[in-house]
């Protein structure tokens, strides 16, 4: 964390944009007082004002992509986040994520987002027991939680990640966390959040139009999910699951707020042995009641979904320059899963939802909050149409 | 030039918190003495050399103890995480070599696996002069890479801050 940021927000902080301007004026003349005031700048360091105070963070990630097949280019500044924080305490903070895609907003356009992703309240009780409330991220797979650009490799996010579990997923909900003391290197989540709604489902893109994403969220149907978590070392495993209603006060659908309900349990693994890097996911999707929604919605949701990515990455640096702290990763990964891995009739599979991925690429990280990636992916799929190879260039941050 | 404090950057009830610590580790009737030593700018600057990182307070606050007639050695101090203080401490003895490596607080969301035993046991029997980095002698934990290099970077300050003051302990 830079010393600036961190003096600028030592303050409670307005988020309004003249008080940023403000700050961002008065910062260099609060750095040259401390400079020569070593009471005040004793101050920022202890322990109450390292606790109570405000934080300023973000990450961003612009992405130029080449589609070998129609010849077409794209660049695109994919996500500019905000982060902004506040310890009340050393148990009570406040967290949010603030985001823009795609740059701009303009009226009647296709595409850009302003959202807020995250907005909560964490309360924690012990190291055992926390509570969570507002609107936050499920734990579900590895990027739903952790998607800074410089965490995960290729340019574009996995997508098994996007497809399959529709990250960045966040509903409004409470919630409990803590580690397991019996058990050391083990912590749980479990918490209940609005449900999604069935209306938005379809074979293209699942369950994803379905979130609510803190938006005035029909709360008629709710969800429970949780997720299990050990780490030993270098090995991270994951279980999490999520079982939910989805006719959002649609009696026609179902009733009760576990009404039409979509079950998901998903695995994740991560592996690191010292250059070494293995990540995976699988995940599978029911939703029983597939048959009716796409009756009542005109829609293809298949009944059932599921898939996998594995990933390998091996830093090459050490062996370029050992002493360098820079990170120079090649890496592939496979991504398999079909959206209508099982189907209610009448509708029949669609084989264009059973997708396979090959990426293969390199990340290379001057410092471990930089990134610059390319990669080269095969993206196919079982009916062979629309079949292309992608070349893309990426340029990620996080702090 | 580095950067100097008056006082040491740690709080009256993490020391408390630290001395609990202690007696649960090694017995409820240990007998701790607390031992404050000054910091000159010349030790300082041999820490900055050892550890690549600057120790920023002048004084420090080292617990003393005698274990099975062995002497030991604690000391506490703070680093950050993303946006949080890391309160832990590194447990001594009198080879210079890492008994222990507790946290003690820590505050944020994420993170949190530095307080397993599995990741601080890798520091254990190391010292000053093991190449205490992450990726080299410690394992990195995916998704808790911000406060395993700051937990590793301050178990390598502190690990070089004991060795240049070893001998004002005696």
């Amino acid at each position: 964390m830079p010393l600036q940021t961190r003096f600028l927000t030592s303050q409670p902080f307005r988020a309004s944009g003249w008080a940023l301007v403000l700050c961002l004026v008065l910062t260099s003349f609060r750095v040259n007082a401390q400079q020569s005031d070593t009471s005040e700048t004793h101050q920022r360091y202890s322990l109450n004002s390292f606790l109570e105070h405000t934080t300023i963070g973000g990450y961003g990630e612009i992405h130029y992509g080449y589609d070998t097949e129609s010849k077409d280019a794209r660049a695109n500044l994919s996500r500019f986040v905000l982060f902004l924080s506040h310890s009340f305490n050393e148990n009570i903070t406040f967290k949010s994520e603030f985001e823009v895609e795609d740059a701009k907003v303009a009226g009647g356009e296709d595409g850009g987002e302003v959202a807020l992703e995250q907005a909560y309240i964490d309360f924690r009780i012990s190291p055992s027991f926390g509570i969570r409330a507002g609107l936050f991220i499920p734990a579900i797979g590895i990027i739903n939680e952790t998607h800074e650009p410089p965490t995960f490799n290729g340019v574009e996010r996995p997508f098994l990640e996007t497809k399959l579990i529709p990250a960045t997923w966040r509903e409004i909900g409470v919630g409990v966390f803590g580690n397991i003391v019996a058990v050391d290197g083990l912590s749980y989540k479990l918490s209940i959040v609005n449900g999604l709604q069935a209306k938005g489902f379809g074979g293209d893109e699942g369950i994803r139009e379905g979130r609510f994403e803190g938006r005035n969220a029909n709360a008629n149907s709710i969800a429970v999910t949780g997720k299990l978590e050990y780490v030993n070392k270098g090995l991270k495993l994951g279980g999490a699951f999520y079982y939910g209603g989805t006719s959002a006060g649609d009696t026609a659908l179902a009733t009760g707020p576990f009404g039409a309900p979509v079950a998901i349990l998903a695995a994740d693994a991560q592996y690191n042995y010292r250059n070494l890097y293995f990540r995976g996911v699988g995940a599978v999707i029911r939703i029983p009641d597939a048959g009716k929604i796409n009756s009542l919605y005109g829609s293809d949701i298949g009944k059932s979904q599921m898939g996998g990515y594995a990933e390998f990455a091996y830093d090459i640096m050490p062996h370029i320059c050992s002493s360098s702290s820079s990170q120079f990763l090649p890496f592939v990964r496979y991504e398999s899963f079909d959206l209508h891995s099982s189907v209610a009739a009448p509708l029949v599979r669609n084989d264009f939802y059973n997708q396979t991925y090959l990426i293969m690429g390199l990340t290379y990280k001057p410092v471990s909050n930089v990134v610059i990636k390319t990669d080269y992916s095969l993206e196919r799929n079982k009916a062979k149409k629309g079949q292309t190879n992608f070349f893309r260039f990426g340029l990620g941050y996080s702090f | 030039m580095i950067p100097t404090f008056a006082r040491p950057v740690v709080a009256q009830h993490e020391r408390e918190l630290a001395e609990q610590k202690l007696r649960d580790l090694y017995g409820e009737s240990t007998d701790i003495r607390t031992k404050t030593v000054a910091l000159s700018d010349s030790l300082r600057a041999s820490i900055l050399h050892l550890a690549g990182t600057a120790y920023i307070a002048t004084k420090v606050n080292i617990q003393c103890m005698s274990i099975d007639n062995r002497r030991m050695y604690a000391v506490l101090d703070n680093v950050f995480g993303k946006e949080q203080p890391i309160t832990y401490m590194v447990v001594f003895d009198d080879s210079e070599r890492i008994r222990a490596v507790e946290i003690l607080a820590y505050r944020e969301a994420y993170g949190g696996e530095v307080g397993y035993k599995s990741f601080r046991k890798q520091f254990e029997g190391k010292s000053y002069n093991d190449n205490l980095r992450v990726g080299s002698e410690i394992r990195n934990i995916t998704g808790a890479t911000i406060s395993t290099n700051a937990v590793t970077t301050g178990v390598r300050k502190v690990s070089a801050l004991f060795h240049v003051v070893r001998d004002q302990l005696r």
